[in-house]
């Protein structure tokens, strides 16, 4: 496809409050901070930040660091969020309730368990009514949203603004289904080039699964990828913060592969 | 617009729904103005061991026999009330040997799979927290990649299909599976595929019973969208698919795809914008892509929920777009609101009218609410249509509409 250009990017986990830091640490430029606190959701009013979920507020802190870094605003820009499982603690929290015999449902609870909660609470916070989709691919959420922004980009000639998230699961579906932390990206993507962008990627599907994934060379930020279906993205991460050129290469299950050739601006 | 756009036919498409299972059956319960709509009595297997049966004040759009649906051996992991409606969709019609045919034209690796949903299988998990009864893990026998995960479905179909092309869920609540449709056409005008299957699965489970029950929207009779005194909507469950081919490569096509166009209210998580100011932006996107002007649409199918608050908000957006120049009806009194499955359904709706030459008129609604400006069909009405749109609005404030038009 025609390359795409990252002009900022945002990220949260406990171990990466932010780009800036996420750069320095992945430059081996800083030390990796202790468990960072996740920012109030102020960018909402105050009914709906009470209602926001862990997902919505990592959300809401990653797609303010990218827009901040891109300078962007959001009014306009179409948006795609990729999930494995959306707000897994309210899915806990549904079905723990019905198995006791508990048929009253908050309906804040109920509206929160849709996929596209986070992204409806973002279009709220900033007031954007551009088409906005979140998807699901279960370990291949992130290299599907991806694949979705890289084609909207091109089909459209639209930046956008491509967000990945994932948090852990609650209650017995925790073993099942292990999400170790938090982790959230958002990169805003544009098909032009300007100066001051981060990176040129060029987003290939391939077939097949012959190639082997990309991994992080930072151990702990490994296991953190491994334990995160949105995390995935890491490696991509890693290139866009040390400068370099890098072919990384995510899975979509039986969709095949997705290759991004990043080229540092 | 810097990317030259092939059109897209609409090759095949099937829909099972508590009217029926498959096209002919749809299409003889539209002709008739027969309901599938039943008192809730929800009591599917999975919970019946538990003693309980679920008796809401309301009625609901339940899928005859999918309890006696049996998945082939090889896919026993992907076993629940989901996917078992997905496998009796896709055994309607001719889709199978369609999708086949899809195969082996373009091959496993160029078609895409895009599927919506809602629910996926939550019924399943909320089976397997009974079962696990308040202490210790869930049972064996659940499987969660394959039934609960959102991705669910469509890693089913693909399964059964065989192929091998980029597949993935929209979930945004209800207009989930509308939205495929631009995400698989988007797909193939950028190269990444040539053909696509797509389509909603959604079914029902005690989560939306309970959810939308306690936010005092289900409607205690079978529902009547945009009557005076509508009082909520009616749940149901279903499943559609439709094939996606360039009408250049296509040996059959049933309709076009004209256009689409998406948006968000920015407004409620669950309460939609007052003057329907998301849907206009949809109802004009999706007229802007199709290049047509407002009176070429002969019939739209409204999302019409019978909520108080959805349907005057769509009643105004249509108004302030269409005038009271275009017939609108929604179908909604039929099979109730599908939710992830509900744009798919009532694409097929809107293909069979399309096809046919006829406009449902709303069913259960005999004095449409004067406070809704748009022109409601309350009749079945025989006319030739050119173009058609659907409208699919959902929690979070989703919006999609979908054009499309008689195959040339």
């Amino acid at each position: 496809m025609q390359p795409s250009y990252v002009a900022g990017v945002g990220v949260w986990s406990p171990v990466l409050p932010n780009w800036d830091a996420c750069r320095s640490r992945l430059r081996g430029e800083a030390p990796a901070p202790i468990e960072a606190k996740l920012p109030p959701a102020d960018w909402l009013p105050p009914v709906e930040r009470r209602r926001a979920t862990l997902s919505t507020r990592v959300v809401l802190s990653v797609t303010k660091d990218a827009l901040t870094h891109a300078g962007w605003e959001a009014q306009k820009l179409p948006t795609v969020f990729a999930s494995s499982s959306g707000s897994p603690d309210i899915t806990n929290e549904l079905c723990t309730a019905l198995a006791a015999g508990d048929t009253q449902i908050s309906p804040t609870r109920f509206h929160n368990s849709v996929h596209n909660a986070a992204a409806g609470y973002y279009s709220i916070a900033v007031a954007c009514h551009a088409p906005s989709t979140t998807l699901g691919a279960h370990d291949g959420s992130a290299a599907a949203g991806l694949l979705e922004a890289s084609v909207l980009l091109v089909t459209e000639a639209t930046p956008a603004l491509f967000v990945a998230f994932d948090v852990p699961y609650t209650g017995p579906l925790a073993e099942m289904r292990p999400i170790a932390d938090p982790f959230g990206v958002a990169l805003a993507l544009t098909p032009d080039r300007a100066p001051g962008q981060i990176a040129e990627l060029v987003v290939e599907r391939t077939s097949g699964r012959s190639l082997p994934l990309s991994t992080c060379h930072d151990a702990q930020l490994e296991y953190v990828r491994e334990r995160n279906p949105s995390a995935r993205l890491l490696p991509l991460l890693e290139a866009l913060a040390r400068g370099e050129p890098a072919q990384i290469v995510l899975g979509m299950g039986s969709g095949g592969q997705l290759k991004i050739d990043v080229k540092p601006c | 617009m810097s990317h030259a756009r092939k059109p897209i036919v609409v090759s095949d498409f099937t829909a099972t729904t508590a009217v029926g299972q498959g096209r002919d059956a749809l299409l003889e319960a539209l002709r008739a103005r027969r309901s599938g709509l039943r008192a809730c009595e929800f009591g599917p297997p999975e919970l019946a061991r538990f003693g309980r049966m679920h008796r809401l004040q309301t009625y609901i759009g339940e899928v005859a026999g999918l309890e006696g649906v049996e998945l082939p051996a090889h896919l026993a992991q992907f076993d629940c009330r989901n996917n078992r409606l997905a496998w009796l969709g896709l055994h309607q019609d001719d889709f199978l040997a369609q999708a086949t045919r899809l195969k082996e034209q373009y091959g496993a690796d160029r078609v895409a799979v895009i599927f919506g949903t809602s629910t996926s299988g939550m019924l399943q998990a909320e089976w397997a927290y009974h079962l696990r009864a308040g202490v210790g893990p869930l049972p064996g026998a659940f499987h969660y990649a394959t039934t609960l995960n959102c991705y669910s479905v469509a890693g089913f179909v693909a399964e059964v299909l065989g192929l091998t092309g980029p597949s993935y869920v929209v979930s945004t609540a209800c207009s989930s599976s509308a939205k495929v449709f631009a995400a698989a056409a988007r797909l193939m005008q950028a190269g990444v595929v040539d053909a696509a299957v797509v389509g909603g699965v959604d079914s029902l489970c005690l989560t939306t019973l309970y959810g939308f029950g306690s936010l005092e929207l289900l409607s205690p009779a079978p529902c009547r969208p945009f009557a005076e005194d509508r009082n909520g909507i009616s749940i149901g469950e279903g499943a559609g698919f439709a094939l996606l081919e360039f009408a250049e490569r296509a040996p059959r096509a049933l309709a076009n795809l004209a256009g689409w166009g998406e948006s968000s209210d920015a407004h409620h998580m669950s309460s939609p914008h007052p003057e329907g100011l998301g849907a206009q932006l949809a109802m004009r996107g999706a007229l802007e892509r199709a290049g047509l002007r407002p009176e070429q649409v002969g019939y739209i199918n409204l999302h019409g929920t019978a909520t108080r608050a959805n349907d005057a908000a769509e009643g105004h957006a249509v108004a302030a777009l269409f005038g009271s120049a275009v017939p609108t009806s929604s179908t909604k009194a039929w099979f109730g609101h599908l939710l992830g499955a509900a744009g798919i359904a009532e694409a097929a709706v809107s293909l069979l009218a399309l096809t046919e030459d006829f406009a449902p008129g709303t069913l259960n609604t005999e004095e449409k609410d004067p406070a809704c400006p748009n022109w409601l069909l309350t009749d079945n009405a025989d006319t030739k249509l050119d173009y058609v749109m659907s409208n699919s609005f959902g929690f979070g404030g989703s919006n999609c509409s979908l054009v499309f038009g008689r195959a040339t």
